[in-house]
């Protein structure tokens, strides 16, 4: 299964439903067919697109490897770890602390936005971007349209951050089946083929979020026990113990002002990627930071033991979160069954082996950790176009959701870790007579006063019938729905009208903003593509021209008149067509010249076999 | 008693929660739901069958769950209020205190004290609870562990007390309930003594390294 009929009038390619993955580093998506999920990877390419954005100074923003390629040449306006912003405000991205190599404003209200070329961006539609390039990718993959898709998110991901991610697919022009918590997704892919019943423990250490969620599986049934996290918490902040590593041991030695350079700051993220990377196979790796403008050659062994001490406190910061998971399921570690491993940093030694001390059992490794949340939201997909009745997801809200009381405290009105959809009727009531509106803020968190927790912005409710001081009752209820996400409705009791309510979000987008960013653009999504299409292909035009200029000595002593005179004379259109922006022409002129190398490349096979056999006897060959 | 509008308005199938039709798989658009008994079929009563209340959960779900019933508002609040009734019958003392209300007895404005023995008790247990938070972290471990298994096997026996009280359901007479009120605020400070302690001993664990089971 996996497709739905949306329009049967107008159908020209199939249409289909898939999972996405939308991640702090990498993005990729995912579809159900012949019975089981699997990734979508165009022929020849990664699943995995990056999940980066470049933005040149003409023309429409460029996605994923495209972009990353960007990232040294033009960190000013490469932006990555868009997610980390998402519903944010720049007061928590800790910018002092961790400078980025894009320029980070605010707007009049507390959202993030990155300031490209003069033009300030919002997380949500840089979002929606690396979601038109996964789209992009699924389109190829598939042959399909792409009619609907289920979008993963942090587990402990808030409201806000759930919102932008609904308005950064909006913008997108994509349909949200449903948002589900990536944890959870992995379970779908871990548990569909378990016979056995099993409490499961699942640890999601990503690029820039942490959620671990211990949930019973039995009979097709994922019910979420409870779930914690921290949604700034993952790999990037281990390459930022190396990059401040670095930086300590160049002070003094370098310009001050090198550390907020861009070209710095991501020749670094850069280079203690790299490092930690190889510090999951290798005992010790380098560190190499070459920045030749600055005459910065700069090489530091780092040994396996130096960054474990490094990133010590931001495993332990995992593992306490697994105990107050556990504290809140009221579930000890040895009725665990199974503890699976998910998101790209979970390679890393010491993460797996303070897991596997902390659960006193070996985590389960077999599946892909990068593909397993992509794999779930396409069960999830398959789940929801209705091609099966046997899973029942049941899932819980991460923090607890309240409102602030006078003197500034809150009064929860949804416990953490409540299974959704739920929701909580509250009532108000007026003070002043004839009062037609009330005002109250709502906040999402565990800490005892409002200013503690997050902030979800103020709601307005209007259109109460006037009547005396205290006699209006209103209630508001408040719903977390299944993508857990609230709404807020209200109703006057004693007079039953509804009261209208206007929501000013703290940290996110109006309905209004989200449709002009819609109308802004996203509809030229398709020459995008097509220009970073030439992008690519330019760049492959590139590459075989130098190989072919490299041989070209062979070429001439050994090829056939008629041969060497076709390759000349493509390789003369080729290297005229790097100039060129038209998809079909760049693409005919590459496709040509692969033609024209072929006897070229047969020769050089040729003399690379009589190379291999020389002085082997006949026989050994 | 809790009862059910008892036929289904599309097929006519008997209906045994005020949620949706097994036979049909309609969401029923009453707007009472009734209490969490009615949402569940289940007789109003303390002692519960806690198997056959799982079970029935997960048919309802997969009757009402927007995941299978599609994202409508009346899917979400269906499922919104039996994710509710499923969470106060299956705790003891939420579904305590949803018999005593049914029964007409005081709530914890109307009866604020709790058993008198209970209260020497409660002295004793907050001495133990300070003088632990006096000693340094490594050492606190032990000793809040032993009071928190205390207060648990506490617990446990304030609900047995009040199950049996409530087993089978007594007249709605004052002084049967106000007792059991008493009792229900007990253990809703034992539940709160038991958060303290899961806290400390929480905050212990980030101080220490060392792994260790909780509760």
């Amino acid at each position: 299964m996996g497709y739905i009929e949306l329009d049967v009038l107008n159908n020209d390619a199939p249409r289909v439903v898939i999972g996405i993955d939308l991640g702090t580093t990498n993005s990729l998506a995912a579809i159900w067919e012949d019975n089981a999920p699997k990734v979508l990877a165009p022929d020849g390419l990664s699943a995995m697109v990056p999940s980066v954005v470049h933005v040149p100074k003409e023309g429409n923003p460029v996605v994923g490897s495209a972009a990353k390629a960007q990232t040294l040449v033009n960190p000013e306006h490469t932006v990555f770890s868009v997610k980390r912003m998402m519903g944010r405000g720049l007061d928590d991205l800790d910018l002092n602390h961790n400078p980025l190599p894009f320029a980070v404003a605010e707007d009049g209200r507390k959202l993030a936005r990155v300031d490209l070329h003069g033009k300030l961006w919002t997380p949500q539609e840089l979002s929606a971007w690396i979601l038109v390039g996964v789209l992009e990718h699924a389109r190829q993959a598939t042959g399909a349209e792409i009619a609907a898709a289920v979008i993963t998110v942090p587990a402990y991901f808030d409201d806000a951050q759930r919102q932008a991610t609904r308005d950064a697919a909006r913008i997108a022009g994509l349909e949200i089946l449903r948002i589900i918590n990536e944890p959870t997704a992995a379970s779908l892919a871990y548990g569909l083929g378990q016979s056995e019943p099993q409490t499961v423990a699942v640890f999601d250490l990503g690029g820039g979020t942490f959620d671990v969620s211990l949930l019973s599986i039995e009979d097709g049934v994922f019910q979420v026990l409870a779930t914690n996290g921290d949604t700034r918490l993952g790999g990037d902040d281990f390459d930022q113990t190396l990059v401040q590593l670095a930086k300590e041991e160049l002070a003094g030695q370098v310009p001050a002002e090198l550390f907020q350079d861009p070209a710095f700051l991501s020749a670094a993220r850069l280079a203690a990627e790299k490092c930690k990377q190889a510090l999951s196979s290798d005992p010790e790796a380098e560190m190499h930071l070459a920045l030749p403008e600055y005459d910065l050659n700069w090489r530091r062994r780092v040994t396996r033991q130096e960054f474990e001490t490094l990133i010590q406190p931001l495993v332990e910061r995992t593992l306490q979160s697994c105990r107050r998971a556990l504290a809140d399921a009221e579930l000890t570690t040895d009725q665990i069954d199974e503890v699976v491993l998910v998101g790209g940093s979970t390679r890393v030694p010491l993460v797996r082996a303070k897991v596997e001390e902390l659960f006193g059992r070996k985590p389960h490794t077999a599946l892909n950790p990068d593909h397993v949340v992509a794999l779930g939201a396409a069960v999830q997909a398959h789940v929801l176009t209705g091609g099966t009745r046997d899973v029942l997801l049941m899932d819980v809200t991460p923090l607890s959701l309240g409102v602030e009381t006078m003197g500034g405290a809150v009064s929860k009105m949804i416990e953490r870790n409540s299974t959704i959809p739920c929701s909580h009727t509250e009532g108000f009531s007026t003070y002043a007579e004839g009062q037609t509106g009330i005002d109250f803020h709502v906040v999402q968190g565990e800490r005892e006063l409002a200013a503690d927790c997050r902030s979800l912005g103020r709601f307005e409710l209007k259109g109460i019938p006037p009547m005396p001081a205290g006699m209006a009752r209103v209630g508001v209820r408040f719903a977390i729905d299944a993508d857990g996400v609230l709404t807020v409705s209200a109703k006057e009791e004693s007079t039953g009208t509804s009261s209208s309510i206007e929501f000013n979000p703290m940290h996110g987008l109006t309905d209004g903003e989200v449709e002009r960013m819609l109308d802004e653009g996203f509809e030229n999504a398709q020459a995008d593509f097509d220009q970073r299409r030439v992008v690519d292909l330019h760049t492959e035009l590139g590459t075989m021209l130098a190989a072919i200029a490299r041989s070209m000595d062979a070429a001439q002593a050994n090829l056939d008149p008629e041969s060497l005179e076709d390759l000349t004379e493509t390789v003369q259109a080729a290297e005229e067509a790097q100039n060129s922006q038209d998809l079909a022409q760049v693409q005919a002129v590459r496709d040509r010249l692969e033609q024209a190398s072929l006897p070229l490349a047969a020769i050089l096979m040729d003399g690379v076999v009589r190379e291999a056999i020389t002085g082997k006897k006949l026989d050994e060959v | 008693m809790d009862s059910c509008p008892l036929t289904c308005l599309e097929c006519e199938a008997e209906l045994w929660s005020s949620l949706a039709c097994e036979g049909c798989g309609a969401l029923l658009e009453v707007s009472d739901k009734g209490t969490p008994f009615v949402v569940f079929g289940i007789e109003r009563r303390w002692d519960i069958d806690r198997k056959e209340l799982r079970q029935r959960l997960l048919r309802l779900q997969r009757l009402v769950h927007p995941d299978h019933a599609g994202a409508t508002d009346l899917a979400q609040e269906a499922a919104a209020t039996l994710n509710h009734a499923y969470e106060v019958l299956a705790d003891p003392s939420l579904r305590a205190n949803l018999l005593l209300r049914l029964l007409g007895g005081p709530d914890e404005a109307a009866e604020r004290q709790m058993p008198q023995e209970f209260l020497m008790e409660v002295l004793e247990w907050n001495e133990t609870l300070d003088e632990i938070e006096q000693e340094e972290p490594p050492s606190r471990q032990e000793p809040l562990i032993a009071l928190q298994d205390k207060l648990l096997k506490r617990r446990e026996d304030l609900l047995t007390e009040v199950g049996t009280s409530l087993t089978p359901l007594p007249e709605p007479k004052a002084e049967t309930l106000a007792p059991l009120r008493r009792r229900l605020n007990a253990a809703r400070y034992l539940a709160r003594t038991l958060w303290r302690i899961r806290e400390l001993r929480l905050a212990e664990d980030s101080a220490s390294d060392a792994p260790r089971p909780h509760l």
